[in-house]
Formats: structure tokens, sequence, C-alpha cells
């Protein structure tokens, strides 16, 4: 008797309803783009559609180095801190003689320091990751504050060219979202690192016992969220040109509710780079579409917690969906006479 | 018995290893060279487990040495694996959500280019191996898409893709029928033609036999004996195993009353089962046997209501119309599901709780919802005793570490708080020692002659046919005949599962 399998190679794609679920976040973002064209001329004009990418282009960098963390099922709430951190570090520097030229890398390598200083706790010290970030959350900011005494620091030019510069005519902010998203997916994708990054996400147990490099994988992880978090800084501080001591000051929760929006799971193993980014420009598009509609700020709070909720949600259906498959493949799998 | 002049390939010198207090292994040496097949044999909780996990420098031993290829293991997977050694293990160590080229190769990704993976190269290098293990499913499908015994494979060919010079084989077969077993035991057999040394832990007699040139025999963590397999009988191996005779008839429960607890008409979930009609007699055990997804568990779920399926569901006359668990459970069902760790336990909760989870209102004080520590832990023990449970670091130790045999007889106990009228025990003797399944066929034996009915769905054969009053046959999500015990023989089962007329 030998066996065969048949059948199994077909791609499931399932009821309409398990597809509209796997693409909540495109056809959500469809949706209010139409419905706030419709409601209001101002919203689809080609300079308010350029001040929404501008705007959102810090969360969209943040949502990439943060696809990354929620990938291995954790979590990164320091992120907002570190925003704000790495660029006062760098502007304390450039206080103290550092040339003006160097800011920019001296921020990021901040950035990458502090979350590298997460990872480690993470994977070394054997933290959660909830606890830890929530704990340097507290310290960064504290640190920054300590560094500006708690006031607006004025930047100089040098430093404020990511958030103001143009590159063939093409705002930074946008270009360097586009970058990192790029550079994000081809790691993710394209990667042994990203590989690694999916593998202990999906089962951390299998990927230590396969003696993969788990440990180290989760300090990059977190110190590429670190970078990130950095690059947004210099990005929103430079618009400013000015280091306010609220500056990202709960933006992680726009971050995480864009990256869980966009299909990352929150328990591990499956997500992308450019879901994330759809889910970056759905809630950036209604935080807008509520300006245009003189609708007070913090209604968009409120939507943001209840798009949370909702976005899990849909990710525990997609999970339940997906769970349902392999009973309906099992009986594809028969055992050939 | 070594072939003189030959290195082992795997040499294990009088090795202990402790966990807390419980010694799990205890001053165990043996050898297996180039080209051999050794089992390791032993009952749950002998400690095959650990062995394997010191071999795959997954555990570091408290004492002793473990040397591969003349190169010491001492507790680092990475390290392990570089020197040859590749473990396939029984509770599957893949990635759900990637898919099998990437499961295949997750641990070879490093070794062979820092930087770029390209899933075309990665696809071509799975391909040969996917052939070699004879599956014919794509290198890019997702793992969630695959069924279990596809999955077996997958694990199989990521040793493979190793190349290594020692193998490990967990309980490869155990959640695999007849066909794929064949298979495994072809690649088994070519592995150690090809020069590799195969470590293969079974609790299958019929595979030890027909595989292994020689045996390993652990009882309690210490080595009881070795032995060139031909050299023993299949009864001297089992008491070597168990410490004591066995004997080797299955139990034979009394004949079944007249009343019928369950009747089952049409049933039909809409995907995986259609038509399916039976019923089962007090005190009657009714066996389904059938392939892998036949759908034998899927009809056992719609009874108990964890699936929704039209059709009627009648116990003791009484229709129950939308059964849900709480409803099956009113009714007087039980049911002992096939996935042990994932669905049958709180692997981590203390066995005491995990006894007494469905019987907490008997322990509770009325109204308050208090419980009462002492009288749970009372029956607790009680259930415990009379499922002759060994738990040697007692009661409230966390499920998880007690042998599967143990865990599955914690799954079976929980529901004894209360008289069942209809226990579902959807493959209870999976990937337990030969002990632990002799025990379970009592048990089963005696609910049945306490008039307890009993649906068993079993992907071994002798067990069906040996324990059931009638066998239903299904094929292709229908149930295609039912059988009673006397014309039931193994070869018209075969063919009736395979679709051929009876």
């Amino acid at each position: 008797m030998s066996a065969t399998f048949t059948g199994t190679t077909r791609r499931y794609t399932g009821t309409l309803g398990e597809v509209l679920l796997r693409n909540t976040v495109l056809i959500a973002a469809a949706v209010v783009f139409v419905a706030f064209s419709l409601a209001s001329s101002k919203f689809a004009s080609g300079s308010n559609l350029r001040n929404i990418a501008i705007q959102g282009s810090g969360s969209a960098v943040m949502a990439v180095g943060m696809t990354f963390v929620i990938i291995t099922a954790g979590i990164d709430l320091s992120i907002g801190a570190i925003l704000f951190l790495s660029t006062a570090g760098a502007a304390e520097l450039f206080v103290h003689g550092l040339p003006v030229v160097w800011a920019p890398l001296v921020a990021v390598l901040f950035g990458l320091g502090l979350g590298a200083l997460n990872g480690a706790s993470i994977a070394f010290v054997g933290i959660n990751p909830l606890i830890v970030t929530l704990a340097t959350l507290n310290l960064y900011r504290g640190v920054g504050g300590h560094l500006t005494g708690f006031s607006t620091v004025y930047l100089p030019p040098g430093m404020t060219k990511f958030g103001t510069g143009t590159v063939a005519s093409i705002p930074a902010p946008i270009v360097v979202a586009a970058v990192v998203a790029l550079v994000g997916g081809v790691v993710l994708r394209r990667t042994v690192f990203g590989r690694h990054v999916q593998a202990i996400g999906a089962n951390a147990e299998a990927a230590r016992n396969l003696g993969l490099p788990v440990r180290r994988v989760l300090v990059g992880v977190y110190a590429i969220s670190g970078l990130t978090a950095a690059l947004a800084g210099l990005i929103e501080n430079g618009r400013l040109g000015a280091l306010q001591p609220t500056v990202g000051l709960g933006e992680e929760l726009t971050v995480i509710t864009a990256v869980v929006l966009g299909g990352t799971s929150l328990f591990g193993g499956k997500g992308s780079i450019l879901g994330s980014l759809f889910g970056v420009a759905l809630l950036q598009m209604v935080g807008n579409g509520l300006v245009l509609a003189h609708i007070s700020p913090y209604v968009f709070d409120m939507l943001r917690a209840s798009v949370l909720i909702v976005a899990v949600l849909i990710g525990t259906s997609r999970a339940r969906g997906l769970r349902a498959v392999p009973i309906v493949r099992r009986g594809r799998s028969e055992v050939g006479p | 018995m070594q072939p003189n002049g030959v290195e082992p390939a795997v040499a294990v010198d009088r090795v202990t290893k402790r966990f807390g207090g419980v010694t799990a292994v205890s001053d165990v040496s043996f050898t297996v060279a180039p080209g051999e097949v050794v089992a390791l044999v032993g009952e749950n909780g002998a400690g095959k487990s650990t062995i394997k996990n010191l071999l795959a420098g997954i555990v570091k031993p408290d004492s002793g040495s473990i040397v591969v290829n003349g190169v010491e293991i001492a507790g680092d997977a990475r390290h392990a694996r570089r020197v040859g050694v590749a473990t396939i293990h029984q509770e599957l160590s893949l990635f759900p959500t990637m898919n099998v080229a990437e499961n295949v190769l997750m641990a070879s990704l490093a070794g062979r280019s820092r930087g770029i993976v390209r899933s075309s190269t990665l696809y071509a290098r799975v391909r040969p191996l996917l052939e070699r293990v004879g599956a014919d499913f794509s290198p890019a499908a997702k793992l969630d898409t695959l069924a279990p015994g596809q999955r077996q494979l997958v694990e199989i060919a990521k040793a493979l893709a190793l190349e290594p010079s020692v193998i490990v084989f967990d309980e490869p077969t155990a959640s695999l029928d007849e066909g794929h077993r064949e298979r495994i035991y072809a690649i088994v057999r070519q592995l150690a033609a090809d020069g590799a040394a195969v470590l293969y832990v079974s609790h299958h007699m019929h595979e030890i036999f027909e595989l292994s040139d020689r045996l390993v025999v652990l009882r309690d963590g210490k080595l009881v004996a070795t032995s060139t397999t031909v050299l023993l009988t299949r009864n001297e191996l089992e008491s070597l195993m168990v410490g004591r005779e066995l004997s080797g008839d299955m139990p034979r429960a009394a004949e079944p009353g007249r009343d019928v607890v369950l009747r089952v008409s049409n049933l039909d979930d809409g995907r995986r089962i259609s038509g399916v009609s039976f019923d089962i007699r007090r005190g009657e055990i009714f066996g389904l046997a059938g392939l892998m997804g036949a759908g034998r568990t899927e009809v056992a779920r719609a009874i108990f209501g964890v699936n929704r399926a039209s059709g009627s569901i009648e116990v003791d006359g009484r229709a129950i119309h939308r059964m849900t668990p709480k409803r099956a459970i009113a009714a007087g069902m039980a049911f002992v599901t096939e996935d042990r760790r994932g669905e049958g336990l709180f692997i981590d909760r203390s066995i005491r709780e995990n006894l007494s989870v469905v019987g907490l209102q008997d322990v509770r004080v009325r109204g308050v919802g208090w419980i009462r520590r002492r009288a749970e832990a009372t029956t607790a023990k009680n259930a415990g005793a009379r499922l002759q449970l060994t738990a040697r670091s007692g009661l409230e130790a966390p499920a998880r570490s007690l042998s599967g045999g143990n865990q599955q007889k914690v799954v079976l106990g929980k529901w004894l708080w209360r008289p069942r009228r209809l226990l579902i025990m959807d493959e209870p003797t999976r990937g337990i020692d030969v002990g632990a399944k002799a025990e379970i066929h009592r048990l089963l034996v005696d609910f049945a002659e306490q008039g307890i009915a009993v649906l068993l769905i079993s992907s071994e054969l002798p067990e069906v046919l040996g324990l059931a009053h009638r066998i239903g046959v299904m094929h292709s999500g229908r149930l295609v005949d039912i059988l009673d015990r006397r014309d039931a023989t193994p070869e018209k089962v075969i063919r009736l599962a395979a679709g051929g007329a009876g």
C-alpha cells in the first residue's frame, strides 16, 4: 500500500466573507477615501492629500519597525519616548559642539541603542516586552525631559531637513517613509533575518529547538523599532523646527493600531509592511477628515480606541478562519489504494 | 552488539538528568553505529523523550557524556545540529504561518547565505527533499493548510535538509494511518542503508520489530536491557518495558443492553460529513474506523456540539436541538478529544485543577461559588486512584509534568465526577505506551459494563476490532457500513475504508 496525497497545492481562497476579512484594511481605506471625497471637496485635493502623506510619514516609518516587533509576538510601547529622547540627545550633543552634519546620524544611533536596550532586557533578562517597554517609555521620556528641562528646544537648520527638505521636489518625509518601508519589506520577506523573525513569532519553542539565534533576532527587532522611532523623530521634530516635550506622546497607540489594522497578528507569526502602511493611511485620513469637518480632536482618540478593538476582533476571526482550513483540507488528503 | 571496528556514531555514556526532584534519566549508556537502526523503547515517562532532548542538545546532562561523531554534545541545540544530529519531534515543531519550504530550510537558511533569501532557490532546494519523503504538496503551500500526516512529512524533510549523520525519530507515525506509515518505514531503511545512525523512539511493537536492528529498553529512567531485536519476542519486550507480564489479549466487554442511548440520524456539517446515521445502546462500544480525513473526528465533534451540524441527535430518546457542549454534558455525554495537549488539558495548571474542572459545582459552597479545597483535593485523589494515575510529583504538579499515558488518564478522569451516559473517545491511546494503553482499554470495558455507551474512534485497527461490539466504517465523510464484531475482519474494514465494496 503506497501513499499518495492528492490535490493539496491548490490555493485556498475561501468564501467571500473570508476574502473580505483578509483585506479589511484595504477596503476600509478605500471606503473612507471615497466617502470623505464625496463629503468634502477639500479632502481629495492634491495639497490635502500631500499633507496627509507628510503628516503620516512619521507614523508610517515607526509602523515598519513595529511590524517587526509584533510579528515576533512582542510589543514596543516606548517608540514615542524614543522619538523624543533620540532627537533630544542629538540636540544636546550639538549644543556641546557636535557638528550638525553628524546630528541626524547620532540621533539614529541613539534610537538604535535605546531599542537594543529594550531588546536585551526582553531577550537576555527575560522580562515581558509589555513591561520592559512600559518601563522604558517612562525612563526615556524622563531622561529626555531632564535633558531639555521640559521646555521647547529649537533645532539648528541642519537637523530639520528630514522634516522640511525635498528630494527631486518630493517632500523628504515621504521619501524617508518610502525608503524605510521598501527596505523593511525586503528585510522581512527576503532575508534570513526576516524569516527568523517570522519563525520566532510562529513558534518560539520550535525556533529555539532548531538552534535559531532567537535572542539576537529579538534584540535586532527592538533595535529596528528604536531606529525607526529615531527617524520618525527627525521627521516630526524637523517639520516643527523644534523639539517639544510632548512630541510623540501617545503616538505608539496610533502606530500599534495601524499595524494591527493592517493584518499583523498580535499573537505573532504573520504580518505585512504593506498592510501596516494602509493602516497608517486609514488612520491618517480619518484624522484629517475630522479636522476638515471641524470635529474635536478628542473624537479621534475615541475613534482610534474603537478601531483598535475592531481590528483585533477582525484579526481573531481571521485566525479562526485559518483554523478552519485544516479541517477542510484534511479531507482532500486521501490515501490512495 | 556492535559490528567490530566501527566507531559508534552516538555514544551515550552513564548519563543522568534530573528535573527538579524527578530523575528522568539515571546512569544510562548505549551506542548507535553508523547504518544501524536502534529502537528506544519504554513506557511513557521511562525517559525516552529526555534521551531525545539530550541528543538534540535541548537539555544538558547533569552527569555523564553524549558523544556524537567524536564530539561531545552539552546542551547546545545549534552545536548538536552542526555535528550532524537531526531530530524529528513528536510534538511537531513547525511554523504554522509559514510555507513548506521555509519550514524545511529554516535551520539551514543562515548556514548558506547571510542576507538575501530567494523563494525560487528555496523551492528548488526543497523539491528533491519533498520527493524523497513522498510528498506531493507544493513547497509554496502554507503549513496551516496541510493535514497532520502531511505536516509529519514536512517535519521529516526538515530533518533530511540538515544532511544528518544521526537521526532521532520520536514517534513519527503516531498521527499517521497505515499507508503513510509504510512511507516513513521506507525512509528510515533508506537512511540506514546510506550510513546514517538512526535512533527510533516508538510504542508500536509492530514497527519496532520491523525496523530496528537493536533495542534499548528503558524503565523509570533506567536502562533495563539492550538486545539484538531478533533475539527478543514481543512478549519478552513488553514485560521488560512494563516490568511485569502483560496478557496480549484485549479485554472484552459483556453483551450490551437493549435501550438505545444515542441515536444519530443524517448528520451533515455541510463540509466533511453527510448522511451519517447510527445508534449506540447501553453498555455498547461502537467503534468508528476509517482513514485519516474520513470524517470520524468531525462526527464526534458534531455529536458533542463542538462543531455545528444538521441532522438529529437523540440521547435516551430525547432529541436535543442545536447541540452545544453544555447541552451535551447536561445530557450525560463526555468527550475525550484526540488533541490531548491542545484541547484536552490546561497543560500548565495542576493535575488537581484539571481533574476537577468539569465537577466544580460538586465541590463548591452553593450560592457563594467558593471552592471547598479539601473536597476538591479528595475527589481528585479518588479519581487519580481509580485511574491508577502515576503522578510522581503529586497532584499539585502541572499536567505538563505527566507522561502521555497519564495525561490521557487525566483527560478521561475529569469526566468521572458524575455518572455518564455516553463517552466519546477520539484516538484515546494515540502516542501512549503499551502499559497505559492496556489500562485505558480496561477502563473502557469497565465503563461499558457499567452501562455507559462508548463511541470509540481509533486509527489502530486491532483496537477497534478488539474492543468494539459493532464497527462503523467511514469513507469520505459517509458511514459506508456497520459491521458486527463477529463479521469484522481487518481486510474487510480496510477495503471499506478505502472506498471498496464490503
